[in-house]
């Protein structure tokens, strides 16, 4: 299942056609993976850099796979757990570059539309229905491309956590534009597969949709039976009703986090294989990954 | 134990040969979708502006009855949108899967193609049979199911009609550009170039069709070293020469000798 060097460049579709067979492959150990690494997440900071470098360890496995490398879902774990702050360092810096990003692109499109409605209301201009279908047509011009503009600049990040537990001396700051340097040339592809990649998901979508409603009233059911209780007792205890009612609300917190991140945990295998494909891909075409003469050497 | 990355087809022919052909993918299939159905929203988009402008234009007067109204007037037209809709939906397919030998404008993006199930390019009634079953397939998702589950990727439309949907054989067409004083370097290498195996000339091709993509800083350093693996095998030592043209004389004398 290696990639051999010489095979042409793989295209959008066959992408998320590997990405999808990886996981098929593997489909137990990449979901243990993946439900090892959403459990920490309900552990704030530590469990959350734990998240990350569990995260990495799936996407350096399908890279390893595609390299034709051999290696254990442990030994890339204990790889990436050393890179674990730095994994959460960059992520962090990740969304609040994309975060401020997409306020700054927002405001550019509101701009563009707001001051335009209030003008066209002013001249009573809604009269005309042309005038609102071109007006309307307008908006999703300028929300397509705010969504676009973001994309292409946010997209070019998003490989950050693969130079972290791919390559050595890659710290949390250089991720980021060493992920900027990887994707050159190549954001329509990522963000055709993103698009895709997430309709590709739709078919999986309705069942374990389904299943986790059926989850979700079970837990709902029980969460309200042991707040109750709690309520109950520290009611008694306390004596103070804003106490009893907190407490009342923790276990239905529980019950809507854990089903989502079931969910979270059932697909993030193959969205890491994803970007672990997309890593590969632009270091064969931007950086000749394995360009070296085979060995003589028996 | 490596499992083989694409799900292959073999199909005998009546030359007695095996013609081994690379399934789709769900990605492939997919990708190809979304690009007709785009392709398609915006023809239909069309067909509703159009429709829109007859209203209001008032142009149905024109059919109003008696009593000036324009009821059945716009019965039928929404009866003709409806029906122009339909034959917009499934023209599409049937017309492009027919014209241009099982590819639609998504199948060409994706590169990939209908074929009947004995490597026969599709027909016309291959191509209407999957479309009129395309609309079960593509509402429920079930052809989704059938693709990404199923051994050769068929949905209920390719069982039906009898084909199947495989990729294209990509072929490599990148121009190359050479680095000046290619040609009188690559003379002098004419007698050795043939030396090198198949797997060499491999690495040695894919390294002059891919440099103009990497970045300078990488190039120069892989070409440094792949230009030091080739002359340490074929033991030439050439110290004062740029790899970079260096390795682009070897891949220009390897060519001169497999013409000759």
């Amino acid at each position: 299942m290696v990639l051999r060097v010489g095979a042409p460049p793989l295209n959008v579709g066959n992408i998320l056609t590997f990405s999808l067979q990886v996981y098929r492959w593997h489909f137990w150990r990449y979901l243990w993976l993946s439900l090892q690494a959403h459990a920490w997440v309900l552990v704030p900071v530590y469990g959350w850099a734990k998240y990350s470098a569990m995260m990495g360890a799936l996407s350096r496995l399908v890279v390893q796979q595609l390299r034709g490398v051999m290696e254990t879902p442990a030994q890339a774990i204990t790889i990436a757990d050393q890179k674990k702050w730095g994994l959460l360092g960059a992520g962090i810096l990740y969304a609040l570059a994309s975060a401020l990003l997409l306020l700054v692109l927002g405001g550019v499109g509101l701009l563009l539309t707001v001051p335009l409605a209030l003008w066209g209301e002013d001249q009573g201009a809604w009269e005309n229905p042309w005038i609102v279908l071109g007006f309307a047509l307008w908006v999703l011009v300028v929300a397509v491309g705010v969504l676009v503009a973001w994309t292409w600049l946010v997209f070019r990040w998003l490989l950050y956590p693969l130079p972290l537990v791919m390559e050595a001396g890659v710290g949390w700051l250089r991720s980021l534009p060493r992920s900027w340097q990887l994707t050159q040339g190549s954001v329509v592809k990522i963000q055709l597969v993103t698009l895709i990649g997430g309709l590709l998901l739709l078919p999986f979508q309705f069942p374990v949709q389904m299943v986790m409603n059926m989850v979700q009233m079970i837990l709902l059911f029980f969460a309200t039976l042991i707040g109750t209780i709690i309520m109950i007792i520290l009611g008694a205890i306390v004596d103070e009703p804003a106490v009893a009612g907190v407490a009342f609300f923790v276990p239905m917190v529980f019950a809507f986090l854990i089903p989502s991140l079931l969910v979270g945990a059932m697909f993030a295998p193959y969205w890491q294989a994803v970007l672990a494909t997309l890593y590969h891909e632009s270091q064969c075409q931007r950086e000749g990954w394995g360009l070296v003469l085979p060995s003589l050497d028996p | 134990m490596s499992k083989p990355f694409w799900r292959s087809l073999k199909i005998a022919t009546p030359e007695h040969t095996e013609l081994e052909l690379v399934l789709a993918g769900p990605g492939n299939r997919v990708y190809a979708l979304v690009v007709d159905y785009v392709c398609l929203g915006l023809a239909l988009l069309g067909e509703a502006i159009l429709i829109y402008a007859i209203v209001v234009s008032g142009f149905l007067d024109n059919f109003a009855d008696e009593n000036g109204d324009v009821g059945g007037a716009l019965l039928w037209l929404a009866a003709l949108s409806f029906l122009t809709a339909f034959l917009i939906y499934t023209g599409y397919f049937v017309f492009f899967e027919t014209l241009w030998q099982g590819q639609t404008p998504g199948k060409r993006l994706a590169r990939i193609r209908v074929i009947c199930d004995d490597g026969r390019p599709v027909g016309l009634q291959q191509a209407t049979l999957r479309t009129l079953l395309r609309i079960v397939d593509d509402l429920l998702l079930i052809g989704a199911y059938f693709v990404i589950f199923g051994k050769r990727e068929k949905r209920l439309g390719d069982f039906v009609a009898g084909t199947v949907v495989i990729q294209e054989a990509v072929a490599q067409t990148q121009s190359i550009r050479w680095p000046p004083g290619v040609q009188e370097m690559g003379q002098d290498l004419l007698p050795i170039a043939g030396q090198l195996s198949p797997d060499e000339f491999v690495i040695l091709r894919e390294y002059v069709q891919r440099c103009g993509r990497f970045r300078p800083a990488v190039r120069q350093q892989l070409a440094q070293e792949l230009a030091q693996q080739f002359q340490e095998r074929l033991d030439v030592w050439d110290n004062g020469a740029d790899p970079d043209r260096f390795l682009h004389a070897l891949y220009w004398a390897y060519q001169q000798g497999s013409v000759f």
